[in-house]
């Protein structure tokens, strides 16, 4: 009689599953994200995750304005790496146009795609510990972000909606100083998460809270279709800039770091090593970065240059061509993957052979990880949630799009 | 039947085809500026080169025909060199004009240097100045700095309208188009000479400055000016018509339209009647709806129509009529016959006056004229038209008459005086058919919705049948069409009517309706 087993106890309580909404308006659901759980006590005995709230009709939207309108929007996917989205947009149309873009631009747009995944990571490495109450090392990756974004302002003129990538191009080549502000900004970084990893990563509570949590073994990943840091952390090798090379990957040193258990720690321990990769790529490029023009040279692509437009009628044909009937795109469909913040972007562009796409698809990476959270939460306690949800960094423009 | 290969798909054609109708006639594109299929050849804009196997040099594939055995190629190196190298020339003088200029959005040259050239200048002097904005007649300004000299224009005049007005004036680079001192470009097709411009040199007075024509919406319809019923596209930007432009229409009116057919769209800008009326005063629709159904029970009644109703309003109109108030008599009406050509203008200056007579007669009405009205002695009198309104027999006979019902897009006395009046589709609100003087009907499409409590007759009359007790076969215009019973379309649909409506005078065989019926089913 003394002696009575929790589950004997709770028989005698009358205990009932309890229906708890989580978000999709709650602080701890980022990007407007609705969990609807069953609770038995604090266990969680189902979920059912909710997806939609943030649905702009992005891949409608892009049907309705010519090839580059679709740029700006591409800006609000994951917005917490937009640049990397610039860039995979643009590949996609580029590689429908069979356009090779000149090395220069290759190059920058390894630059910046770089420094977005460093600013991706920092948010997800903040906010982790964010979720287990640790305050301090949100803030240091903050300001760590911070400087990023001011090299972002710097290069694109916008800290967000960068719209930096052109079909053919980029919208203009990088600022004079931009070496000198980048490495103002990696001196930063390297101390800022010097600082962050002496506080988690031989963290008592924040081990405890992480390790063996949400764990997603690499069959039911590769399964889910998991892709970038959380596949890795499973144990899986694989990076789109390993597996299918493109702009100058192939050419660049850096390695792809892998966990083995697949849980919110190794989550963490590939994003950390991913930035310190990331900053070794850039050194490479800051190295090997040729000179020359950043667009091709065909005005059928490129808009031409501004004086060229005001004082010569072929330039203002050509733009005023480019703007109102759009880049003239051959009929057919094309794939082109970048591996973004979460894991690969893909775009999938089919034309109909006029100035305007007939279908853009977006492969974005957390909707195939999200459908992998009702196994990572179930079972485990409903304090493990946030952290779970966060170790995924879901981004609600890119799943919702 | 001579033979031959374009970009290696081949095809035979009639002798005597030019290698440019050839290639149409593929779908191979061979870029144009003086070549026009309703014109003569002038092979002067060098555009449409191509390398044959029968000429170590280029041809100009608008001129040269088609022999047994050539080869054509229209992407080979050299003609691509050739395409540049032609519109670089063009191009050196020309000025930067697209932000102001009308043409810009459906511009040959636009389009042709983006597709063909897209190269960068190199031409680093000073451009030749021309005259601009030169005023070549009442509808039609040049620019002389945008012009390419392909005389499209000067053959419209020459060969179409058959009023030699436009010529080319000075030699070489410096070669412009203008009138002879003292004249005018004033003859009946003279915005003819804008559609044909592939640049923006000529324009139409009545389009300049007033609309860019991206935000323009079209919509195929038929011209309702005179009885040869051209087909036009009637281009509407925010609910308004911004102009009117020939559509092709081999067994109409070929690829052109007269001045007057443009502008006509005018005549219904201003003194709209939008409001249902009764007796100079507003009226709810529905009271007045009853109210003539009353009318149309008192009887005697007299029916004034006008060959501007569609076939499916006057199918409606005499099918209602007729039903409440079997005695009923028919008049028909309509403008004063006008100006003849032997071009397009018809001297019937009504759009429909076959299908109304085709009509009438399958519902075994005779029709009578306006000079039978004076001894008509009816109590109940029904107007159609703004011009029938204002006709003063029409008034006459609205006097002796216990009640006058007018039906009119236009406000014109009699609707003050009218026992009441309802607002009534222009030819650019309608949604119908109508059959022009040579038997061909045409679709009639709505460009712009009608304001206020403006409707179709055949709508007002459906309306009224019903307050009657009287039915009509359908509840919508395609209905009525498909139900009116009219031997000459009978079977058909509105389906059946292609893009260049259906000659009515050229029989039938049994499969072609059978057959479209299925296409539309």
């Amino acid at each position: 009689m003394a002696n009575k087993t929790a589950v004997e106890v709770g028989r005698d309580l009358h205990t009932e599953v309890l229906q708890v909404n989580m978000g999709p308006s709650h602080p701890a659901m980022h990007g407007t994200v609705r969990i609807h759980l069953w609770l038995d006590g604090e266990t969680v005995a189902d979920a059912d995750v909710d997806i939609g709230y943030l649905h702009r009709g992005f891949e409608k939207m892009a049907e309705a304005g010519t090839w580059s309108k679709v740029i700006p929007y591409t800006d609000r996917l994951n917005y917490v790496s937009p640049l990397i989205n610039n860039v995979g947009y643009c590949g996609a149309v580029e590689k429908l146009l069979g356009l090779e873009i000149t090395e220069r631009c290759k190059y920058v747009r390894v630059f910046v795609s770089e420094v977005s995944r460093i600013c991706d990571h920092l948010t997800a490495i903040g906010a982790s510990a964010l979720e287990v109450g640790a305050f301090t090392p949100f803030l240091w990756a903050m300001q760590a972000r911070e400087e990023f974004y001011f090299l972002i302002e710097m290069i694109t003129g916008a800290r967000v909606t960068t719209s930096y990538t052109r079909i053919g191009g980029l919208r203009w080549d990088l600022p004079e100083g931009w070496v000198e502000r980048y490495e103002h900004c990696e001196r930063r970084l390297m101390s800022l998460l010097d600082d962050i990893e002496t506080l988690l990563t031989r963290n008592r509570i924040f081990i405890d809270r992480n390790a063996d949590v949400g764990v997603m073994k690499a069959d039911d990943a590769i399964a889910w279709g998991f892709t970038g840091p959380c596949l890795r952390a499973a144990g899986v090798d694989y990076d789109v800039r390993k597996a299918q090379p493109y702009l100058v990957y192939d050419r660049l040193e850096f390695d792809v770091p892998i966990g083995h258990k697949g849980d919110n720690y190794d989550r963490y321990l590939v994003r950390l090593e991913e930035i310190r990769q990331s900053v070794r790529i850039i050194r490479q490029v800051i190295r090997d970065i040729p000179e020359g023009p950043v667009n091709v040279n065909d005005w059928r692509v490129v808009l031409p240059p501004k004086d060229q437009v005001y004082d010569t009628i072929e330039g203002m044909i050509a733009h005023f061509e480019i703007i109102m009937k759009g880049v003239q795109v051959p009929p057919g469909e094309a794939y082109y993957a970048v591996e973004g913040g979460n894991g690969e972007v893909g775009f999938y562009v089919v034309s109909d052979g006029g100035g305007r796409p007939y279908r853009v698809h977006v492969r974005p990476p957390c909707f195939a990880i999200m459908q992998g959270l009702r196994d990572m939460i179930v079972g485990g306690m409903v304090a493990d949630i946030i952290p779970t949800f966060d170790s995924i960094n879901m981004i609600g423009g890119e799943i919702d799009r | 039947m001579p033979t031959l290969k374009i970009d290696g798909r081949e095809v035979t054609v009639e002798p005597g085809t030019r290698i440019i109708e050839a290639a149409d006639r593929l779908g191979v594109p061979i870029p144009r500026f003086c070549y026009h299929p309703g014109l003569s050849v002038a092979a002067n804009c060098r555009m449409c080169l191509v390398e044959t196997n029968k000429s170590p040099k280029l041809v100009p594939s608008c001129y040269d025909m088609c022999q047994d055995g050539m080869e054509v190629s229209t992407r080979s190196d050299k003609v691509r060199a050739a395409q540049k190298a032609v519109l670089e020339f063009i191009l050196l003088h020309h000025p930067v004009d697209c932000p102001i200029c009308d043409q810009a959005g459906e511009c040959d040259l636009q389009d042709q240097y983006f597709q063909y050239d897209y190269q960068p200048s190199r031409f680093g002097f000073r451009k030749h100045h021309k005259p601009k904005a030169r005023v070549l007649g009442p509808h039609v300004i040049y620019d002389a700095e945008r012009c390419i000299n392909c005389t499209r224009c000067v053959r419209v005049c020459d060969e179409v309208a058959r009023a030699p007005q436009l010529r080319q004036v000075h030699r070489g680079e410096r070669t412009y188009i203008d009138v002879f001192p003292g004249r005018e470009l004033d003859h009946p097709y003279s915005m003819c000479t804008a559609d044909v411009c592939p640049v923006g040199a000529l324009t139409t007075r009545d389009f300049r400055f007033k609309c860019r024509v991206w935000f323009l919406h079209g919509t195929p319809s038929v011209c309702a000016e005179c009885s040869r019923g051209c087909s036009v596209r009637v281009d509407t930007y925010r609910g308004k018509v911004q102009r009117v432009v020939p559509r092709h229409n081999p067994q109409v009116n070929q690829y052109w339209a007269c001045d007057a057919g443009r502008l006509a769209y005018h005549r219904f800008e201003a003194d709209r009647v939008v409001a249902v009326m009764a007796g100079g005063r507003t009226v709810a629709y529905g009271d007045a709806v009853r109210g003539l159904a009353e009318a149309l029970q008192a009887g005697p009644v007299a029916v004034v129509l006008t060959p501007f109703l569609t076939c499916e309003d006057a199918f409606a109109v005499v099918r209602v009529v007729k039903a409440v108030a079997p005695d009923t008599r028919f008049f028909v009406g309509g403008r004063p016959d006008g100006d003849q050509d032997e071009v397009l203008i018809r001297a019937d200056k009504n759009p429909n006056r076959r299908g109304l007579s085709m009509v009438l007669a399958a519902a075994g009405v005779g029709a009578e004229g306006l000079d039978s009205l004076a001894g008509c002695r009816a109590a109940t009198l029904l107007v159609f038209g703004d011009h029938n309104a204002a006709d003063e027999r029409v008034v006459g006979a609205a006097g002796s008459a216990a009640t006058t019902v007018v039906f009119s897009a236009l406000d014109v006395p009699l609707l003050g005086r009218a026992a009441f009046g309802f607002p009534t589709v222009t030819p650019y609100e309608a949604d119908g058919t109508f059959v022009n003087e040579f038997d061909v009907l045409q679709r009639v499409r709505r460009a712009v919705e009608p304001p206020g409590e403006v409707r179709e007759p055949w709508r007002i009359l459906l309306d009224a049948g019903e307050a009657a007790g009287v039915t009509l076969p359908a509840r919508g215009a395609a209905g009525l069409f498909a139900a009116a019973s009219v031997p000459q379309w009978v079977g058909l649909t509105w389906a059946d009517i292609g893009e260049f409506g259906l000659d009515l005078a050229r029989p039938r065989d049994a499969g072609e309706a059978t057959a479209s019926k299925a296409n539309a089913g």
